[in-house]
């Protein structure tokens, strides 16, 4: 990393977060309505108005909305004209990689203020197994063998476990602890269901060995959408807390399982494997350009949808060395009592999957400036979140601090 | 049973929304060479000579030197499971469970994704032996390559 790109760190913050959620139980909205009321919520209050949005970034479309171009459909609605707009790709990594467009363009003076939005109504509206089957394979060389979504993530889930000797119950601690976050927070998919034991994980049914249903996320039975404003750092100290984008970074390897281990001679694959994740080099720039380390880090919000993955994310983030998560995790390390604050909300495993994930980010931007949902981490300041997309495939990493951790 | 994968792709297919087309899913040339050696029972992949490697059978170009200049040879079939996974609950409800899916890693260094067979599936294990064979994985759907599981 050059110079110049340290000089990005704090260098851009959101100064608002909206938010909109649709229970189970409540009537159904398109997805492009769940979007554009987390827009309003958020507009209001940055308290801007159409005129003065720079740029619209946008995760992919929604599974249950498909169009192509989504930006452009948000565009349409709100009536603005960015100077710079565009749908991020990178399956569920897109929502996070949104904000590191939106803090380059501010940062560089392109434009004031950039909007980024993310959302889906999910399986009130389709069935999520199927569509997500089309995404998640190769439509030639795996699809015609009837994968899993799950099925394909367990590749990862067996060579990992065989590598490292990881056992089933190291890894049913991550759904037991991500569960206890979610029985507080009001929102979470598994609130009702209270807390779990590692037995619990291992006696639910097998879904796609080795993963057991308790090991795989929860669809989010609802619809959430987020929406942030992103402003440079200067003027965002006009607003009451901000949050400051300190590093960030992204690393996509591949599309399907298959070409990963067709990928050589490049991190975070200089040999095929399926252990190493391209979230490692995204945090790496993340923290050299936050100039942090990881004993910086007060939270980890990670969008990892299996128990193995979510022990995968921690080791390549930098909180344990490779192969080192089962002793991370087996000595306390994500203890909801007194371990490292992960997945404060529930995760993905808990809280549920909201597509694109960006309840994960707003959940540290809510422990940043005080007002989490569900418990509260006192003087929690700075938190890495990390979204993913594809089978392992995109990844997103930032680092957000509060004003008093800068 | 209907088979869903038994569309004619040679002109590509269009893609709709209601009684709209929106644009063309296209054809892929590219990997006519492994198709065409599935029908005759033959595992085909590409080949740099520039390189002496073994490619993917989607490889267009050569990653490395970025030769176009591409063999299809003949994979000899034998290999070793690098990972796999037995699906208990399938995607569709015709489908009977368990069945395994599986990468192996060729001899010549290639990785493949494919069915697992001929071993009862809570024995598989990464590093067993195997040999590619061809046939339908679902009665009356294409013939896809497939790798028996031999005894280690």
């Amino acid at each position: 990393m050059t110079p110049d790109a340290r000089n990005l760190s704090n260098s851009a913050a959101v100064v608002a977060s909206g938010y909109h959620v649709i229970g189970p139980e409540q009537d159904r909205i398109s997805s492009l309505e769940l979007q554009l009321q987390a827009c309003r919520n958020a507009m209001q209050q940055a308290g801007i108005d159409r005129t003065q949005i720079g740029a619209v970034f946008t995760s992919r479309a929604p599974m249950s909305f498909s169009a192509m171009e989504w930006n452009m459909r948000i565009i349409n609605e709100l009536k603005v004209v960015p100077r710079l707009s565009s749908e991020i790709t990178v399956h569920g990594a897109g929502a996070l990689g949104a904000w590191q467009y939106a803090a380059m363009a501010v940062s560089n003076g392109l434009i004031d203020y950039a909007l980024c939005t993310s959302g889906c109504m999910g399986r009130r509206w389709v069935d999520l197994v199927k569509v997500n089957m089309g995404q998640e394979a190769d439509l030639q060389l795996e699809a015609p063998y009837h994968p899993t979504t799950p099925s394909l993530y367990a590749l990862w889930a067996t060579r990992y476990k065989h590598e490292f000797s990881v056992s089933a119950e190291d890894l049913a601690q991550i759904a037991v602890e991500n569960r206890r976050w979610a029985v507080r927070h009001p929102d979470a998919a598994m609130r009702e269901k209270g807390e779990i034991t590692v037995e619990d994980v291992l006696e639910s049914k097998m879904i796609a060995s080795p993963l057991r249903l308790l090991d795989c996320s929860s669809w989010y039975k609802g619809g959430f959408g987020t929406a942030v404003i992103i402003t440079t750092a200067e003027r965002a100290r006009e607003y009451d807390r901000p949050v400051y984008i300190s590093g960030f970074g992204q690393a996509t390897t591949h599309e399907w399982i298959t070409e990963r281990m067709a990928l050589s001679g490049i991190e975070p694959s200089m040999q095929p494997n399926l252990t190493t994740l391209g979230a490692k080099p995204a945090a790496e720039q993340a923290l050299a350009m936050a100039d942090l380390t990881t004993d910086d880090v007060d939270m980890v919000e990670t969008s990892a949808p299996f128990t193995f993955l979510n022990m995968m994310v921690l080791e390549d983030l930098g909180f344990c060395g490779k192969g080192e998560g089962k002793d991370f995790v087996r000595d306390g390390g994500i203890s909801f009592d007194d371990g490292l604050p992960f997945n404060t909300n529930g995760g993905y495993l808990s809280f549920g999957q909201a597509p694109n994930g960006s309840h994960m980010a707003v959940e540290a931007l809510q422990q940043i400036r005080g007002e989490a949902p569900g418990k509260q981490i006192e003087g929690a300041k700075r938190a890495m979140v990390h979204f993913h997309g594809g089978p392992a495939a995109a990844h997103s990493v930032v680092v957000l601090s509060g004003e008093e951790a800068i | 049973m209907s088979s869903e994968w038994d569309i004619d792709w040679s002109e590509g297919v269009p893609m709709m929304i209601g009684p709209f087309q929106v644009g063309q899913t296209e054809t892929s040339p590219e990997t006519a060479g492994y198709w065409e050696g599935v029908h005759r029972g033959e595992l085909m992949i590409k080949y740099c000579s520039a390189c002496d490697v073994h490619l993917y059978p989607r490889r267009i170009f050569c990653p490395d030197c970025m030769s176009e200049d591409l063999e299809w040879v003949k994979a000899t079939g034998e290999g070793n499971v690098y990972s796999f996974s037995t699906i208990y609950r399938a995607p569709l409800p015709e489908l009977e469970v368990p069945y395994t899916n599986g990468i192996v890693k060729l001899v010549e260094g290639v990785y493949m994704f494919g069915r697992l067979v001929g071993k009862p599936d809570e024995e598989i294990a990464v590093d067993d032996p195997v040999k590619v064979r061809f046939e339908q994985v679902v009665e009356g759907q294409l013939k896809l390559a497939v790798y028996e599981v031999l005894t280690s």
